[in-house]
């Protein structure tokens, strides 16, 4: 819809101030998209498959050879420029397809799973890319579940469950909202202990829950809290071998929006 | 038009060097192969007749190369790139629709262009040797390359709409059709000749731009090499014709790629109301120009354009009916859009327009009639009124379903119920002999169900019985009143 594809049945969506439904070509010219799946012109070669997007987005015709150096550059296809694109390998055409997103120098990106097909050392090059035109003053929007790669990128994030957004902002303000408290999971050597129930009746503790062979739970009191809750613990016999706090990430926070633990 | 981006990119992608090396050397060997076997096709060598056949094979092959290759290819343009899922890109960038569009008519063939081009040389070999006049020469060429232009777009459409598989299918069955139906059909009915670009290699061999006034006169059945059409009694030459037909429906299918082709295809819209109206009077205002009233009775003409006028406001109907999603678009644009008023669509443009195209032959034939043919104004008129209101109640039932919830599309479904519906009570009909024992209930009942049958209602069949095929005419109404309510309360399901 951002991107005039999909006609909205309710709502008006802006891009850089100007209504898509309404002036869908003036809005497409400022932004650069990439699909999840998508083909490139197998019988094409490189430099022309980009010479007619330049075109297609109307780029003044003698700043479209440089241009297209320019990106080929960026994103190390150069040596590329003359190859038919059907020899290219698979991340080859995804950064293909990423330069096509911004050649014409479109002020908002619109990436879906952009990152897949990429080889390691293509994926960090991506995102110091994304990071670099996200310097340059663009708005890049990407769509992913490659939540760690998406911490890494950006600034904010919208969390969409079942079709509705559930959580929207700063990433570092959601994760944070997210573990409300302290999450800690205790392991003890002593199968007969009865961890569980012993700390459903211990101050400051909350949310007790089995977590593979220990036990996890919220914690809303302190370090100081904390120390003598572990000690507490060992005086019992409880054969307390590992005591680790659980540090909240997106990945987290959305795998425990998407399981109902946290709303 | 010649820097359109998408244009270049076909030709770039399909006339790579070594392609177009092979090309050619196949296009001269196969001239080569051809003009040698045309030396040996008739008793003694004749060099004029030999270069008037080549040159008709010449065109032939460039026609069906144009024709059928060029219409394959525009077939496949939109419908690949939406299954390799590059059409969005395509969508998303600042080409007009229109430029996608001219974009994909011309550049879509291109290898088949440069085919034609290259066969150019065989055609002007023997254009020389057998003496072919320059301009039918010429007229031969705009003719052929207007009629492939016209089935590239209509093909073109069917790229932008059609789903692979059955539907593929389907669309080259209609392609074939097209390119050959013509050919077979348009002479028994009307003063028209060949409508396929094959009749440029006839129009080459040509040697005068007369026109023969005796056809417009003796009314004789067209014959494939006379190029004189009638068109309201008067002669003209069938280039002209060709060169306005073509240039006009192309027009029409270019109309409808471009209003749709950078759309969501959830909300295509073939025509706007107006415009589908505009085309179906239009093929009505050639059928009416080019009829060959004198070869049918009164009553038979008429029912010939109820006919037409049926299957045209019905596929026109078709196209103007609304899914779900664009109801729920309507409504949240304006109130209005639940109300009485927006239940009775596409009923306005469908009766209208039947009423109207259903008049203006019968106006016709109630002035040029015999006086001594069996006619009845009441009875046509009354036919025009109850096929009207049979493709309406039709396409209100049909319009209702299409706001129905469920899986996949529920037109087809209620194509399927029509379908099913119609079998039965063509069974039930014939089982009953309702039609056949001449009793006049039975006459009007079987109307009722079988609306076509309107058609066969003779003159004193309908002296016997009006008043019960006027009840007939109500239950028709009630029907569609019926399907009008439900269609009412579906709308105000799909609230906003």
């Amino acid at each position: 819809m951002i991107c005039g594809l999909l006609a909205p049945t309710a709502g008006r969506v802006r891009v850089h101030g100007i209504d898509v439904e309404r002036d869908p070509e003036a809005a497409q010219g400022r932004i650069g998209y990439l699909a999840d799946f998508f083909s490139l012109y197998d019988d094409l070669k490189v430099w022309e498959y980009l010479d007619y997007f330049a075109h297609a987005y109307k780029m003044p015709r003698t700043a479209i050879p440089g241009r297209i150096d320019d990106v080929l550059r960026t994103l190390s296809l150069g040596d590329k420029r003359d190859a038919f694109i059907a020899g290219l390998s698979r991340g080859m055409k995804q950064r293909l397809g990423i330069a096509r997103a911004i050649l014409h120098d479109p002020p908002v990106l619109v990436l879906d799973e952009p990152a897949v097909g990429l080889d390691p050392k293509s994926r960090i090059d991506f995102k110091a890319l994304i990071k670099d035109l996200n310097r340059q003053g663009k708005t890049v929007l990407i769509t992913s579940h490659l939540l760690a790669d998406l911490e890494e990128m950006c600034t904010w994030v919208a969390i969409i469950e079942k079709g509705r957004v559930v959580r929207v902002g700063r990433i570092g303000q959601i994760v944070r909202d997210a573990g409300a408290g302290r999450r800690v999971r205790v392991k003890i050597a002593s199968p007969m202990f009865p961890l569980e129930a012993w700390l459903r009746t211990q101050p400051w503790v909350s949310q007790v829950a089995p977590d593979g062979i220990g036990v996890r739970f919220e914690f809303a009191g302190g370090e100081t809290e904390l120390a003598g809750l572990v000690k507490a613990l060992v005086l019992e016999g409880a054969g307390v071998y590992a005591v680790e706090e659980i540090v909240e990430t997106l990945e987290r926070v959305v795998s425990r929006l998407s399981t109902g633990e946290a709303t | 038009m010649v820097a359109n981006p998408e244009l270049i990119r076909n030709v770039r992608a399909q006339l790579r060097g070594e392609r177009m090396i092979a090309v050619a050397a196949i296009c001269v060997v196969l001239s080569l192969v051809v003009g040698f076997s045309e030396s040996y096709r008739f008793v003694g060598f004749d060099r004029v007749r030999w270069g008037v056949e080549f040159l008709r094979q010449a065109l032939w092959v460039q026609a069906v190369v144009l024709v059928l290759g060029g219409g394959f290819a525009a077939l496949q343009s939109i419908q690949r790139e939406k299954e390799l899922n590059t059409f969005d890109f395509q969508r998303i960038t600042r080409l007009s629709p229109w430029e996608l569009t001219i974009g994909k008519l011309l550049g879509a063939p291109a290898l088949m262009y440069f085919i034609a081009l290259c066969l150019v040389p065989a055609a002007v070999v023997g254009a020389v040797v057998g003496g072919a006049r320059p301009p039918f020469v010429l007229a031969g060429y705009v003719i052929l390359i207007l009629g492939a232009i016209t089935v590239h777009a209509f093909a073109l459409l069917l790229s932008l709409l059609v789903e692979r598989g059955v539907a593929t299918l389907g669309a080259i069955l209609i392609l074939l059709a097209l390119w050959t139906g013509p050919v077979l059909a348009t002479g028994f009915v009307l003063n028209l000749g060949s409508l396929s670009p094959l009749i440029a290699s006839d129009i080459t061999t040509q040697v005068s731009w007369a026109v023969d006034p005796g056809l417009a006169q003796n009314d004789v059945i067209y014959a494939p090499r006379l190029l004189t059409d009638v068109l309201f009694g008067w002669p003209v030459h069938h280039v002209y014709v060709l060169v306005v037909l073509y240039l006009v429906f192309t027009a029409w299918f270019l109309l409808a790629v471009a209003r749709n082709i950078k759309r969501d295809p959830a909300v295509y819209q073939i025509f706007t109301p107006p415009q589908a109206l505009g085309l179906a009077l239009w093929i009505n205002l050639i059928f009416l120009g080019f009829f060959r009233w004198s070869r049918f009775a009164p009553l038979n003409a008429i029912n010939t354009f109820l006919g037409l006028n049926a299957t045209l406001f019905f596929a026109l109907g078709l196209v103007l009916l609304r899914n779900r999603d664009t109801i729920r678009r309507l409504r949240a644009l304006s109130a209005r859009a639940g109300g009485w008023v927006a239940a009775l669509w596409p009923a306005p443009y469908v009766v209208a327009g039947s009423i109207v195209a259903g008049l203006v032959p019968v106006a016709i034939v109630q002035v040029i009639r015999p006086p001594d043919a069996e006619w009845d104004l009441g009875l046509v008129l009354f036919r025009v009124a109850f096929i009207a209101a049979w493709i309406t109640r039709d396409l209100l039932f049909l319009q209702w379903m299409n706001l129905l919830r469920g899986r996949g599309r529920p037109i087809r479904r209620g194509i399927l119920y029509l379908a099913v519906f119609y079998t039965c009570a063509g069974v039930l009909v014939t089982t009953l002999h309702a039609w056949t024992s001449g009793d006049p209930v039975g006459l009007a009942t079987t109307g009722v169900f079988l609306p076509s049958m309107v058609l066969s209602l003779s003159p004193a069949a309908w002296a016997a019985g009006w008043a019960l095929w006027l009840a007939g005419l109500g239950i028709q109404v009630a029907a569609g009143g019926l399907f009008v309510r439900l269609q009412h309360a579906k709308l105000a399901e799909l609230a906003p």
